[in-house]
């Protein structure tokens, strides 16, 4: 004997035969010596575990799935005595190894239900009721023939300390609610064999230190419906291969300090406005003033003329004048109001003479039309050098528009600027206005998001049910001594 | 009224900051509520006083860990499906409205999925009423829809404790009901629909 109940001769010494009597060894010897077994659910029967007879089988904590991540593994056949061998502790530990035919497996449980679990069909169970704690001194492989699924209820940080690579020979999709934060101490390369398209539904800011450069092998659209502004410290420079063409339809404005616009043919038309200024030099072959209806030109000139002029109202000196007013020196005068008396009087002719105009002087006219008005706002209407109308997008309020249809924002009435899942739209409908809004779910009903039955009031058959007390249990707990074979199956709140 | 026993490792009233790795039981964290399919939200973003919701919190994580500790749901696992709720930008919510408590954490929905990752009607069923009949809650509704286009019917509980004060002290109303696309079907009775 090596139980602690060996020194009987000594306790019945000190504690007297009767209660030694009740509560020593049994005199059969069939008894446990501890008094620790048989455990309760083995009392009147027999001792073999009841796993290893199939009675019970041990299973390990496994707390369901998630949705659409399936944990299922197939069911265990129950234990056929006598090929399960069993091994439980008194606290409930257990180890079982089981040569059950079309069941083999083996299992090393915690009594909290942690363990390990070597299934029939080859898998393998790990489970954990609470921590899980993995230390590798070396290297750690993990190849899966299989698909994989990890769902981390709280956060999952993962730190690396040298590369981090990953390969994917199929498609890379990154779904994050919140924000996404990115940083490179190093630099960021990007390839992108085919497409990318980027939607942004708030701002963007991009802040470049140093160079930034586009280089663009085919077209480049640019589109903003608000102002389009570009600052430059330095010099800028637009160049074309081809055409460069700006236009404004309120107002086009090109100012410095010196402004240069060369061309080959140049043409700078405008109904009124201003050309030239006080040191302003012109140069061109001929120069027209506007018609005033009768053919005569309306165009006055203000200043010192060097050279020729079919009439002069004021001239300090004319070589020829068909009329002056007054002239300072004049060689000849068909006709002269005044004649300064240092010269002589001039011969005042009643009858001026009519002097030709044109003396070594070739009227050479204008190439292109006058540019009145009735040229000029055609122009700028419908020629190929006319204002633009731009319109970038309508109104936001606008169901059609652009913003609107990025945003859905018609689409689902301001609730969700995405189209949403079946769990998000019915979160929504907890509350009563959304529920009710018959936009929301019109909208949702027509996108095939939301069910049309959403409104259904009743549907099925009514299965259990439960009043507000509290409900009565079936043969769960034994009521009083009652051994646990000949639990009484009693009914109790 | 009656003062709530809290575990002081889990007091949030003990806690310098109240941010999404906060620890509301063994395991429970506020992250469990706000990564919810059905409410996908950052903590940051939530304007209410975060430790107000945390000890709302707090009696969903002792409700979670009481039903850990039932074995008859060792195959299931209880899910957050709803979590903390954060309005569109300009959307009104209702007050004293299911989303209105739960964006301080009073009300949460929760889903009871089986080992094949599907929504078990028949738990969810027995779920409720085991926490009608051994938990502590205001209000308990044991929710049907036909909300989604594939035709699956969907089955949640939604679950609205009593604003937790600073003294824990509280008195929970113990109101069940069910309901049906949120037509109630019955008040003061959980009633398990066949769909």
């Amino acid at each position: 004997m090596t139980t602690k109940k060996d020194n009987i001769t000594k306790r019945i010494k000190v504690i007297g035969e009767g209660t030694e009597e009740t509560q020593g060894i049994s005199r059969t010897g069939f008894s446990d010596a501890s008094g620790e077994y048989p455990k309760q659910d083995y009392f009147f029967g027999s001792s073999t575990n009841k796993s290893a007879k199939g009675e019970t089988t041990s299973k390990l904590y496994n707390s369901g799935g998630d949705i659409g991540v399936s944990i299922d593994l197939p069911d265990q056949k129950p234990s056929q005595y006598p090929y399960n061998q069993v091994e439980q502790t008194l606290s409930g530990h257990s180890w079982e190894i089981d040569d059950t035919p079309g069941g083999e497996r083996m299992i090393m449980k915690h009594r909290s239900g942690s363990g390990l679990e070597l299934r029939a069909d080859g898998s393998i169970l790990f489970s954990a009721v609470n921590k899980k704690v993995e230390v590798t001194g070396g290297d750690h492989t993990v190849i899966v023939e299989g698909e994989g699924n990890l769902v981390y209820k709280g956060n999952l940080n993962v730190r690396v300390t040298g590369d981090y690579n990953v390969t994917v020979d199929g498609n890379y999709s990154l779904d994050v609610a919140g924000n996404k934060d990115i940083a490179v101490h190093g630099s960021y390369i990007k390839e992108v064999d085919k497409n990318e398209n980027k939607v942004i539904k708030g701002s963007k800011s991009t802040k470049v230190v140093k160079n930034s450069s586009a280089i663009v092998l085919g077209n480049t659209d640019q589109f903003s419906k608000g102002n389009l502004r570009s600052w430059t410290q330095g010099d800028v420079e637009i160049t074309s291969g081809k055409s460069l063409v700006t236009t404004a339809e309120t107002e086009w404005a090109a100012s410095s300090k010196v402004t240069n616009i060369t061309g080959l043919i140049i043409s700078v038309l405008g109904t009124k406005g201003t050309i030239g200024g006080t040191l302003v030099d012109h140069y061109g072959k001929a120069y027209s003033g506007s018609p005033d209806g009768a053919g005569n030109g309306g165009t006055s000139f203000y200043g010192t003329l060097v050279g020729r002029a079919a009439e002069a109202i004021t001239s300090d000196f004319a070589n020829k004048a068909g009329t002056s007013h007054h002239a300072k020196w004049a060689d000849e005068a068909g006709q002269a109001q005044k004649a300064n008396a240092e010269t002589g009087p001039s011969p005042f002719a009643k009858d001026p003479i009519k002097y030709e105009t044109i003396f070594p002087f070739i009227e050479t006219p204008p190439d292109a039309p006058e540019p009145t008005s009735e040229l000029i706002v055609p122009h700028l209407a419908v020629s190929n050098f006319g204002i633009r109308k731009v319109v970038i997008d309508t109104d936001v309020d606008d169901p059609n528009s652009l913003v609107a249809k990025i945003l859905k924002t018609d689409d689902y009435d301001n609730l969700f600027d995405r189209d949403p899942t079946i769990e998000e739209i019915r979160s929504k409908l907890r509350d009563e206005a959304n529920y009710n809004n018959n936009k929301f779910t019109g909208n949702l009903v027509a996108a095939g998001l939301l069910s049309s039955d959403y409104a259904k009031a009743t549907d099925g058959e009514i299965g259990r049910t439960s009043s507000r007390k509290k409900s009565k249990k079936f043969g769960i707990k034994s009521l009083g001594n009652n051994p646990a074979d000949l639990k009484s199956k009693r009914f109790f709140i | 009224m009656s003062i709530y026993l809290v575990d002081p490792s889990y007091n949030p009233n003990f806690a310098s900051d109240i941010t999404n790795k906060t620890v509301l039981a063994q395991g429970i964290s506020v992250a469990k509520f706000l990564g919810a399919r059905g409410s996908r939200n950052q903590f940051e973003r939530v304007s209410a006083d975060k430790k107000q919701i945390a000890r709302n919190l707090y009696l969903h994580a002792e409700l979670l860990k009481k039903t850990t500790a039932n074995s008859d749901f060792d195959d299931f696992r209880i899910i957050v499906s709803e979590g903390i709720y954060v309005p569109a930008i300009n959307e009104s919510v209702t007050p004293d409205g299911i989303n209105d408590y739960r964006q301080t954490g009073k009300a949460i929905v929760y889903k009871v999925i089986n080992t094949k990752g599907e929504v078990d009607y028949s738990k969810t069923y027995d779920l409720a009423v085991y926490w009608k009949d051994y938990c502590d809650y205001d209000k308990l509704i044991l929710d049907y829809d036909t909300y989604d286009p594939s035709g699956i019917p969907s089955c949640q509980i939604v679950v609205v404790m009593p604003t937790v004060p600073e003294s824990f002290d509280i008195q929970f109303l113990r109101r069940i009901e069910t309901t049906f696309n949120t037509n109630l079907q019955s008040s003061n009775e959980l009633v398990e629909l066949l769909l």
